[in-house]
């Protein structure tokens, strides 16, 4: 059970509250700037909040290093390495844990071939690929992912929203961020909107269909049949 | 590829030490090798070790290429408390250690302040040349310490240690090389960027901060010895790094003997090259590192 209660940071957030079980995809939602990628580093308790995250019943920020790392960890949008690694070596040092093969992870995610090639010869979907692999190495109890829908082809979008469908299965919360409207669609079983710093609501699919158009403040076209539904926002000639 | 560059930095090392002892060796060799060149080449290789080391670990745990004891002032740091302890007739030492670990409790709290290590090296720039300045003027003002021994301390200059004094210096070089090699995980991830060390559960605030303070411990000590030399802490790592080393466990040992023997090869041309004139190897230090310097610049600038 993630529980956040008060969490407060600069200015960038006020008064976050909510709670989820694990086994749930939430997906967080809000205009650039929101406080999105703010909320997920304040889960994994690295930024330094008022107020308090726990899960099950114990302070995040405040568990021993190789506990925290294994209870949360995090997903960034990018990799910028001052110094060129390969993959082997890059994983070496960004992984404290092995809970999951590496050699099955890279298998899983193909891309076993780029072990010895520098990350910054890699491309976008490939980089992506890697940091997906180090995070599913590690396999914490809470997977924060930002953006990671970021920039990918089709192929690797799929993969990541299998990937998200197997982590639920098997019991993990993931919490994600995403600018994807239709992603979050897809994926994820809660929805948490921020807007103006604040929680502006923490609900079902259908309660952040009707939220869409305030969040973004802007007119949403939304195409619902039983199964998929599908938006955009409504384009105009200015 | 990195064991041929292995091979090459030892041949290195050893024909830099067959030059530092052997060119221009006068008619009483044994006395001269024991009391002079000897001691030369140890503390040589050991100051060049420390700087090797130093640079790796300023340049990971900052995350800047142009990261180093030098630049960002510590360096300097421990020359102004050598030569304020001299001036009152006091160990150099322990003052360097201690004016070496102040600067760089200020590098840390500015890092820790800025998040920004683009600004953090102007901070350093900054400091190096308050310190710097501050070090000249304790020479003025003390007419006993004379300006030949400013130059000697700010331009990095050898001395003929006793074979004792070298020896220490070099068995605190070594020490440092294996206490971070214990860290060499930790150096990795912190050059990963502070979220990514973060979630690898290696924080700047404690890992960051012991190998700082490790390094510059190093450093400051060799400085109360031999002066500053700078540019051996930047040109070195990155040379080791194009060689092929890049995950610290065989980035620190191949930058220590590179170092080592970069500060060596120094020694022996700023002995023999206006014999009998012995030019501080600081000087030929920066001479050979700056091209060098120029070369990694051009390189990382993406041209």
């Amino acid at each position: 059970m993630l529980e956040v209660k008060g969490l407060c940071y600069k200015g960038v957030l006020k008064d976050i509250a909510f709670s989820t079980p694990p086994g749930k995809v939430v997906g967080i939602a809000g205009r650039n700037g929101a406080g999105k990628t703010t909320l997920l580093r304040c889960i994994g308790g690295y930024h330094h909040y008022r107020g308090s995250v726990k899960w099950n019943g114990k302070e995040i920020r405040k568990l021993p290093l190789k506990e925290r790392t294994t209870t949360v960890n995090y997903l960034p949008q990018s990799v910028d390495m001052m110094f060129p690694f390969t993959v082997a070596e890059f994983l070496k040092a960004s992984v404290p844990v092995c809970r999951k093969g590496i050699e099955e992870t890279l298998e899983f995610l193909r891309i076993s071939h780029l072990l010895s090639r520098r990350v910054d010869s890699l491309s976008g979907g490939e980089k992506a690929k890697v940091l997906l692999a180090r995070l599913l190495v590690i396999d914490p109890s809470v997977y924060l992912l930002d953006e990671p829908t970021a920039f990918l082809d089709l192929e690797v979008l799929s993969l990541v929203a299998g990937i998200i469908a197997r982590l639920k299965e098997k019991g993990r919360l993931v919490l994600l961020t995403s600018h994807d409207v239709n992603f979050l669609l897809g994926v994820c079983d809660l929805f948490l909107g921020l807007k103006n710093s604040r929680l502006y609501f923490f609900a079902g699919r259908q309660e952040f269909l009707e939220s869409l158009e305030e969040i973004y403040s802007t007119e949403v076209f939304v195409w619902q049949t039983e199964e998929e539904v599908f938006v955009r926002p409504v384009w105009r000639r200015t | 590829m990195q064991v041929k560059a292995l091979a090459v930095l030892l041949l290195w090392l050893f024909l830099a030490s067959a030059l530092l002892l052997l060119w221009n060796l006068p008619a009483n060799t044994v006395k001269v090798l024991v009391q002079v060149r000897i001691p030369e080449l140890v503390l040589s290789v050991a100051y060049g070790g420390i700087l090797g080391v130093g640079g790796c670990v300023y340049q990971s745990v900052v995350k800047n290429p142009l990261a180093d004891p030098h630049i960002l002032g510590v360096s300097a740091g421990g020359a102004l408390g050598a030569v304020l302890a001299t001036a009152v007739g006091l160990n150099p030492e322990g003052f360097a250690l201690a004016g070496g670990l102040l600067a760089t409790w200020l590098v840390y709290m500015v890092a820790k302040l800025l998040k920004n290590s683009l600004k953090l090296l102007l901070f350093g720039v900054a400091l190096n040349m308050l310190l710097s300045a501050c070090i000249f003027l304790a020479y003025a003002l003390t007419p006993a310490l004379g300006l030949a021994k400013a130059m000697s301390t700010t331009l990095g200059f050898i001395p003929a240690l006793s074979l004792e004094e070298s020896t220490y210096i070099l068995l605190v070089s070594l020490s440092l090389l294996a206490v971070l090699l214990k860290f060499h995980k930790a150096m990795d991830s912190l050059s990963l960027g502070d979220e990514l060390s973060y979630f690898s559960g290696v924080l700047f605030e404690r890992e960051g901060a012991i190998l700082l303070a490790l390094a510059s411990a190093g450093v400051s000590i060799a400085v109360a010895k031999a002066g500053i030399i700078g540019f051996l802490g930047i040109v070195v790592p990155h040379t080791a790094r194009f060689l092929g080393f890049r995950a610290h466990r065989h980035l620190l040992p191949t930058a220590y003997l590179g170092g080592g023997a970069f500060l060596a090869t120094s020694q022996a041309v700023a002995r023999n090259v206006a014999y009998p004139t012995v030019l501080p190897a600081g000087v030929v230090a920066s001479l050979i590192g700056i091209p060098l310097f120029v070369y990694i610049l051009w390189r990382y600038s993406g041209a």
